[in-house]
């Protein structure tokens, strides 16, 4: 009799654990084929000898658009020609390979566009005072875009409380508000700073997707829309 | 999908590279996917995990869930159970989620 | 001694051995049948009471949110003056507060009331979950102010700060789990049910998935890789295993019939978890990834196809001839159709993953709405399904009122199909405009425009639903004066007979089936 039941008692272990292994031997497998192998084949990814690191003050203005949630609505990738318009619409004149990303940390990929690919906007929009005003009233620019407005990077000053260094911006149109002058705070010039040095069209000649379908090389004007 | 692109691609001598080809990453995961599983299940119905399956689905019955008289059922479906499971049981106001007298049994 | 009592007295968590032999003398029902469900509620009910009320705030908070990020994408300038209301914040408030908030606690609360049941003991380690539930509530909420301040880690679904929010939730989480294994080692059944399987899978899949999620030292695309590696995980592992495990008990509990094959259950769990483990590079289609990856994933989604058909069948084949319990059964209207919308998400998924649809819907409105009809549809849908059976029985009385079930269920209903079809219209315009270079990019942004405006509209009619659903929750737990006491509550046993008119008419049917 006991010998029966210990025999039931091992069979209910067994079940358990078949369940309880089984289910951390199928992700565990999982987490090997699509992050330890990466990470093992991305370590050789070195960076293209054009692509500096983000200074100091672009990397704040990475966190800035991290913390504001940029990337759910702005994509950082150009995709290949021959499978889509990326490059034909302007964004980029050649796909974006691993490469390119690695001073980023985290990533920034993106999976919407709300609003335009940025991968390369400091190639096609190189003015610091265009992303400033952009971003203190987008609509100032783009009377149809739908992105949120950042007065709270700004400071509203009484033009005669400037003072020497206070970056101004002249809204054009009328949306400019009257009789204040807009300055630049520290977060807005680190955010369009870090946006200015986004520019991934230098050739790539030596390239973990150079096995895979991936046309590379290119030149180094930017095409503009 | 070919890893032997067209002809344009630089291609790419440096033995230092650890660069998969997709057809081999593919094929390994398939086998591990497919063939691990496979001994284990091998190994549950040798154990007799499988035995009875269909007394396994209905673990989660007792008695009353057996009786209880179900209102969307047709007579002869409720005389059927009635008379498979024993003594028909009324359902308690919420038995089935809801609110009400209108929810139990006519 | 005194007449047994006939409910659950209210803040008592148990009843004593001779209280339960006497009830179940009393009613003529064996006691060992009503022992167990009665012990297994009684230990479950204050972590699920909580849990849900929990959830239910969750629920609140996120339509609020998720209604404010949508009114931003029509109406940008609609509460730009504040940081922390800024769309890019708004928005992960909201996906933190409906999928870990809502969609986590009611689907941990089911989780525990129903281990109990599946495994025929009470809950162990009652207080374990309490406390593990509390700190990882706690965990939630941090992390949401925190990316309202502006602190975030980065990655999508990952947002809350690692060490800040991640301590609670690592620890809160883990007390949880600690509770739901303890429970199922000291089982006394003799099968795991297929319920306990996705259950047990569910809490040894998600501290994997977040120790990968939230490694620290990730560089470039394999970051890439590693979030999403997470964020489809956590649909598959956490959110649809434990919707699943609910939706296979409360289908054919209610009909009180099997499911249709238990075969398929099998076929289905292990095909689920081998399959879906490898999806996630699907969200980067086209990206700088190796192309291996992508192509292992898109492969992986289309396999999907077994294990949603296996359980879809099987789900279904339950069902069908039965479809007339959805009118008295507000659990299996929630959860018969939560689980045609997991068929229908899946299916829509792996077509979706294939590239050639991918390079029309990809970086559209196209995958949020196919991210609702998921998180809403299935996981929600479940979950507002087993709120309906589970609180009554834990209460000791029925819902006050039925009115209010039916504009819950009404308002909702409606408001998913607006949401998902004018969202899944704007995106497929959106994608269409996009592709063509010679429409700029305007274009893309304004033939989504009326699109927008319906996803609002259903978002709002979502947010009434719940309100409604918070409301009834409320008088159901705090009223009960409210309920209509008009018999004895769960664990009583009221016999029914049978007139003679009913006699003859199964005479008649069996007559006419061609019988004696």
């Amino acid at each position: 009799m006991s010998a029966a039941r210990n025999r039931r008692k091992r069979d209910m272990m067994a079940q358990s654990a078949l369940v309880a292994l089984g289910a951390f031997a199928v992700m565990a497998s999982a987490i090997c084929v699509l992050v330890v192998v990466p990470h093992i084949m991305l370590r050789t990814v070195k960076a293209p000898p054009q692509l500096k690191p983000y200074t100091a003050q672009q990397l704040r203005g990475r966190e800035s658009y991290i913390a504001n949630g940029c990337v759910y609505c702005h994509s950082q990738q150009v995709r290949d020609p021959s499978f889509t318009t990326d490059i034909d619409r302007g964004w980029g004149s050649r796909a974006t390979v691993p490469e390119d990303y690695v001073y980023d940390r985290p990533h920034l990929l993106g999976t919407m566009r709300t609003g335009p690919d940025l991968i390369n906007v400091g190639q096609r929009l190189p003015d610091l005072d265009w992303h400033l005003i952009h971003l203190y009233d987008p609509r100032a620019l783009s009377p149809w875009s739908t992105m949120p407005a950042f007065p709270w990077m700004f400071e509203e000053k009484r033009p005669a409380d400037l003072q020497t260094g206070d970056h101004v911006i002249r809204i054009p149109g009328s949306r400019a508000p009257k009789n204040v002058a807009i300055v630049a705070r520290p977060e807005a010039l680190a955010l369009a700073d870090y946006l200015i040095s986004l520019k991934r069209q230098y050739p790539i000649l030596d390239s973990l997707r150079a096995r895979d379908r991936m046309v590379i090389g290119g030149d180094d004007h930017g095409g503009g829309k | 999908m070919s890893p032997h692109r067209d002809a344009r691609t630089v291609s790419l001598s440096d033995p230092e590279e650890f660069l998969l080809p997709t057809s081999l990453a593919v094929l390994f995961a398939t086998v591990s996917m497919t063939l691990v599983p496979a001994l284990v299940l091998v190994w549950g119905w040798r154990r007799g995990f499988f035995r009875d399956l269909d007394g396994q689905s209905r673990v989660i019955f007792d008695v009353r869930d057996w009786q209880l008289v179900r209102p969307w059922e047709s007579t002869a479906e409720r005389l059927d159970r009635a008379l498979s499971h024993g003594t028909p049981l009324a359902p308690t106001p919420g038995e089935w989620g809801g609110a009400g007298a209108d929810e139990s049994a006519r | 001694m005194s007449a047994p009592p006939t409910t659950i007295p209210r803040g008592k968590p148990g009843l004593e051995p001779g209280e339960i032999d006497a009830i179940a003398a009393s009613r003529g029902l064996a006691p060992e049948d009503l022992d167990v469900r009665i012990r297994a509620d009684a230990s479950s009910r204050w972590a699920v009471l909580t849990l849900y009320g929990v959830a239910i705030v969750w629920l609140l908070v996120g339509s609020v949110f998720g209604d404010i990020a949508s009114l931003k994408l029509h109406w940008p300038d609609f509460l730009t003056r504040q940081p922390w209301l800024t769309f890019g914040r708004v928005r992960t408030a909201h996906l933190h507060a409906v999928n870990y908030g809502w969609a986590t606690a009611a689907l941990i609360g089911t989780s525990l009331w129903l281990m109990p049941r599946l495994v025929h003991t009470e809950l162990k380690g009652v207080r374990t979950a309490i406390i593990g539930s509390a700190l990882f509530t706690i965990g939630i909420a941090v992390g949401i102010v925190a990316v309202l301040m502006g602190y975030n880690d980065g990655m999508e679904w990952l947002e809350a700060p690692r060490y800040v929010a991640g301590p609670f939730l690592v620890v809160g989480g883990g007390l949880i789990g600690l509770s739901l294994f303890q429970t199922v080692a000291a089982r006394k059944t003799e099968h795991l049910y297929v319920s306990v399987w996705y259950i047990l899978g569910a809490f040894i899949w998600f501290p994997m998935l977040y120790i990968v999620g939230k490694w620290p030292t990730y560089v470039g695309v394999e970051s890439a890789a590693a979030n999403w590696f997470f964020a489809h995980n956590v649909l598959g592992f956490w959110l649809t295993s434990m919707s699943l495990g609910a939706a296979y008990y409360f289908i054919p509990k209610v009909l009180g019939r099997p499911v249709y094959s238990y075969q398929l259950s099998v076929v289905g769990f292990w095909s689920l978890a081998m399959f879906y483990s490898l999806n996630g590079m699907h969200h980067l289609v086209g990206g700088p990834l190796p192309t291996w990856m992508i192509t292992t994933s898109i492969v992986a989604s289309v396999f999907m196809f077994i294990p949603v058909v296996a359980t879809g069948v099987n789900l279904h084949m339950t069902v069908v001839g039965r479809f007339g319990a959805l009118r008295y059964s507000p659990t299996l209207r929630f959860v018969v159709i939560g689980a045609l919308c997991y068929t229908a998400v899946s299916l829509q998924g792996s077509f979706t993953a294939l590239r050639e649809v991918n390079r029309l819907t990809h970086f559209t409105h196209w995958t949020v709405a196919h991210s609702h009809v998921g998180g809403y549809g299935f996981v929600t849908f479940i979950a507002f399904g087993a709120m309906y059976y589970v609180v009554p029985r834990l209460v000791g009385h029925e819902w006050p009122s039925a009115k209010l079930i039916r504009w819950h269920f009404n308002l909702v209903l409606g408001g998913i199909a607006i949401y998902v079809v004018s969202l899944s219209w704007a995106g497929v315009l959106q994608g269409l405009a996009l592709l063509d270079p010679q429409l700029p990019f305007q274009v893309s942004v304004e033939r989504t425009l009326p699109g927008l405006y319906g996803r609002s509209l259903g978002g709002i009619i979502l947010t009434l639903g719940h309100l409604v659903f918070a409301y009834h929750f409320w008088i159901m737990v705090r009223m009960p004066e409210l309920a209509r006491r008009t018999r004895p509550p769960f664990h009583d046993a009221q016999p029914v007979l049978y007139t003679a008119e009913a006699t003859a008419d199964h005479e008649r049917e069996s007559h006419k089936r061609g019988g004696t």
